[in-house]
């Protein structure tokens, strides 16, 4: 078991409840299997919002990307065990614009 | 449809209107393509920026003002006094469509008026009106002067402020009292002329070949942006949202891109923003995104925004995290002409350099520069604008402030050619880096935009730009390739006058914007045409350049991103590692490796030949 | 009197100032269907703004009940179409007095540049400016639904918890 953080940007908040959290999980842990987990806590509407796709430069893409320790871990990457003791994941809403 | 070049001498009063040749039309468009083609033609390496000589280019899209929706934009173009290379300023609003409606593609202003002037064309009519007591007001004071004067609120209007007219090197030119073409000091170079304002009335229409098209692509574009997560963001917050997202990824500038990381980022969020001071949502002309606002923070009249990089200029750039406060900066900028980017810059670096001890309060007329004070922010920006005390030495910019101050403050002017970097900081965003250090017009992320470095799959940057790498923000591979495909694909944005928010889904690819034209033109281009002409753009904008005697040493980044890495938050132990990226992109470019310089196969390849041989550079 | 069912039946705007961004797409629209150019002179709706203020409202016929403006016309040419249930302009009999536009109390006649005046005809029940408005500021809906939006409105910007129904408006 390990403790990770976990970041939510203002979008998710208003569905989890809360900005950041302190969690305790397996780790090392795959985003997948985070993901997942956080859809069984939060419900349907956080699992609604974790599907979304936007359209990038002609290309699908999730609406949410995720950061561990500040490195975006693409969909490919997802099943592999990234999140690690005392890791920061944090989710992302895609954007682009300055 | 009347598509035409307006060009109108100051200091002898004529004017002339010539029709767009189609060849110009088709190798540049129009907006910022066919604004460099007409500024590298009536400019030399002579030309003093602030001088006569100099030409403002006003330029609407291709597009801009036809049917085809968030297609409002238009460019100012100029060379440059802030970097002496290639200048221009891009803005929304009202004004580019209603230059259209006049019939009119490109406004070219040479020459400088005796006294004080502006400019008011009527479809064929072109007047140039005395001024003088409207000279010296504020941009919101002067617009209801000018609607007084012509006896109606229907016409659209271009104005500096007090900045721009004492030639301050940051100041902007304003539209729709609140829309700015902000970079480059185009404000400066429409001062030096004396011209006040530009105004517009038209009452012609533009070609539709078919309302049901026009109507079904309308509900084309709503389905996209209804199912769209992103546009659903932009909308409702505009890029204030895009606040929490930077600092997110550890890339959001605080204190002179000190720091890049904040942890309570709430007090300058987008919830902030909405809940507290956003009034209602405004919009561009004929756009469905609709992202921006009218708001009120304080007595008075409120102000159309706010944006992410204005929010971060005068707030975190500063110390600044009173949103209030930055808000009502924003105001002030708008209202004196101000580039909020530039503007806070300066004002970032002034507190950097009195943190390092090297100015003291004494210096800059008393005031209490510790970072974050709201009134000092407040005062200076109105000093900078009239150029009283310290504002004359900021109001040029960061970069030549610090020549004044001494070697130890030149390290800390966050630069590049003497524009000011906007607010990502390049340690965490690599492609971003290069992008600032290569644009045409100095530090810019909008040249390149390439979000794809934190957006794109690792299959799709390997497709693309030849290594996964290219999607890792941290790594220095592929960057080169990516930045060069961007600046290629954005740029059709700038000449066809697409807002980039609609081009980042639907009307990304030479293929997608070939299809739009038809449908509001009597004129046809390939995607094959359109991808040329964009590269030929981006090819001639650094010919001027070259002409202006630049090269690889000035497609450079300040020290700090090369080599201090930032000490928290997600982006940090990082740095720079800018020379590979370079080397990869003008490889990219089939540039020369060591000057900088597009090879003369490249430019005779892009139908350049006869630009190129007017440099003497070429003609060996 | 008419019968309560034809009553209910018909329709109206619900244009809501607070609502429009001064996008002018409804301009874009209306000029094109009806002229076959994007020209906002010949539109019949009309953004009018204080930009200073934030200002964006609307303007446009409201096909009123008593129609003043068919009253003023020394000529026909404003007649009631049973059809679409407003007053219709025909440019064959106009001679151009401009009482219909002095008369209207809504500002919803301009004139046309080419002679004549400019008045909606609900594009025989299209409404493409409502259609095309993504403000949702422009709706045109039956009488009942009208009055209950007014009435709904109200009544949330009254009771607490109001922030709980949908931005745009149901």
């Amino acid at each position: 078991m390990g403790r990770i953080r976990i970041v939510y940007p203002h979008g998710l908040q208003a569905i989890t409840g809360h900005a950041d959290e302190t969690a305790e999980i397996q780790t090392p842990s795959s985003v997948r299997d985070l993901i997942m987990y956080l859809k069984a806590r939060y419900g349907k509407r956080f699992e609604e919002e974790m599907n979304l796709r936007s359209l990038e430069m002609g290309e699908t893409t999730p609406f949410y990307l995720v950061l561990v320790d500040g490195c975006r871990i693409p969909e490919g990457r997802d099943s592999e065990a990234l999140i690690g003791d005392g890791a920061e994941v944090a989710l992302l809403p895609l954007f682009s614009g300055g | 449809m009347k598509h035409r070049i307006l060009t109108v001498d100051l200091s002898s009063g004529k004017h002339d209107f010539q029709d767009v040749p189609l060849n110009l039309t088709k190798r540049y468009l129009g907006g910022r393509g066919l604004n460099a083609k007409l500024l590298f033609d009536g400019t030399s390496r002579k030309t003093d920026p602030l001088g006569p000589d100099n030409l403002l280019v006003i330029g609407a899209g291709l597009l801009t003002g036809t049917a085809i929706p968030s297609s409002s934009r238009f460019t100012i173009s100029a060379k440059s006094p802030l970097t002496g290379g290639l200048g221009d300023g891009n803005s929304g609003g009202f004004f580019g469509p209603e230059m259209r409606f006049a019939g009119i593609g490109h406004i070219v202003i040479q020459g400088k008026a005796e006294k004080p002037v502006y400019l008011f064309m009527h479809d064929d009519s072109v007047e140039i009106r005395e001024c003088d007591e409207i000279w010296g007001t504020s941009v919101r004071e002067a617009d209801g002067m000018i609607r007084k004067a012509l006896g109606t609120d229907d016409v659209q209007i271009l104005l500096i402020g007090p900045a721009g007219e004492k030639s301050s090197l940051v100041a902007s030119v304003m539209n729709n009292l609140s829309r700015a073409a902000a970079r480059g000091g185009m404000g400066a170079v429409m001062g030096s002329k004396n011209l006040k304002a530009v105004v517009v009335k038209g009452s012609r229409g533009t070609y539709v070949r078919d309302w049901g098209e026009i109507l079904s692509l309308l509900k084309e574009i709503q389905a996209v942006l209804q199912a769209d997560p992103w546009f659903h963001m932009f909308s409702n917050a505009g890029t204030t949202g895009l606040t929490e997202n930077y600092n997110r990824l550890g890339v959001m500038p605080i204190r002179n891109f000190q720091e890049a990381f904040l942890e309570e980022v709430g007090p300058i969020s987008s919830t902030e923003f909405l809940g507290r001071y956003a009034r209602k949502r405004k919009s561009c002309f004929h756009c469905m995104i609709q992202c921006s606002h009218y708001y009120s923070a304080g007595e008075g009249d409120g102000e159309e925004g706010a944006e992410y990089e204005s929010i971060v200029a005068l707030g975190p750039r500063c110390g600044n995290f009173d949103l209030k406060a930055i808000l009502q900066a924003n105001a002030i900028c708008n209202r004196l002409g101000l580039d909020t980017i530039g503007a806070g810059d300066a004002i970032g670096f002034l507190m950097e350099c009195f943190q390092r001890g090297l100015i003291t309060s004494r210096d800059a007329d008393g005031l209490d520069l510790s970072w974050g004070n709201g009134e000092t922010i407040a005062k200076l920006l109105r000093k900078i604008a009239f150029r009283e005390g310290i504002g004359d030495l900021l109001a040029d910019g960061s970069a030549r402030a610090a020549t004044q101050i001494g070697p130890e403050a030149e390290r800390l002017a966050m630069h590049v050619k003497g524009q000011a970097i906007i607010a990502s900081d390049p340690r965490g965003l690599k492609a971003w880096g290069l992008g600032y250090a290569v644009s045409s017009r100095g530090a810019c992320h909008l040249r390149a935009l390439p979000t794809a470095e934190y957006s794109a799959t690792p299959e799709m940057a390997k497709r693309l730009w030849g290594t996964e790498e290219a999607a890792d923000r941290f790594a220095t591979a592929g960057k080169g390739r990516l930045v060069k495909w961007c600046e290629d694909v954005r740029v059709l944005s700038d000449a066809l006058g697409l807002c980039r928010f609609i081009t980042r889904t639907t009307f990304v690819f030479p293929e997608q914007l070939a299809r739009l034209i038809p449908l509001v033109m009597p004129l046809e281009l390939t995607p094959g045409e359109l991808s040329e002409a964009g590269e030929r753009i981006n090819n001639l904008e650094r010919l001027f350049n070259v002409r202006e005697g630049f090269s690889r040493k000035n497609d450079s980044l300040p020290e700090r991103f090369l080599k201090e890495p930032l000490s928290k938050g997600p982006s940090k132990g990082s740095v720079v590692d800018l020379e590979p990226m370079i080397d990869e992109y003008y490889e990219a470019r089939s540039w020369d490796l060591q000057t900088g310089h597009p090879t003369a196969e490249k430019l005779i390849d892009l139908d350049l030949g006869e630009e190129m041989r007017s440099l003497s550079l070429y003609k060996t | 009197m008419e019968e309560p069912e034809k009553s209910c039946r018909k329709k109206s705007w619900m244009i809501d100032p607070g609502k429009c961004t001064g996008c002018r797409t409804c301009e874009v629209v209306c000029s094109i269907t009806h002229s076959g150019e994007l020209d906002p002179g010949k539109s019949r709706i009309r953004i009018v703004k204080w930009e200073e203020k934030g200002i964006d409202v609307p303007v446009v016929c409201q096909h009123c009940d008593v129609a003043v403006c068919m009253e003023n016309c020394p000529t026909g040419a404003l007649s009631f179409d049973d059809f679409s249930g407003s007053v219709l302009y025909r440019k064959d009999n106009c001679i151009g007095c401009k009482l219909c536009m002095l008369s209207c109390p809504c500002g919803g006649i301009s004139l046309d540049k080419d002679g004549g005046v400019l008045k909606c005809d609900l594009c025989q029940g299209q409404t493409y400016c409502a259609q095309f408005c993504s403000a949702g500021a422009i709706a045109y809906v039956t009488h009942d639904q009208a009055s209950e939006r007014c009435r709904k409105e109200a009544a949330a910007a009254l009771v607490r918890g109001a922030a709980v129904l949908d931005q745009k408006g149901s």
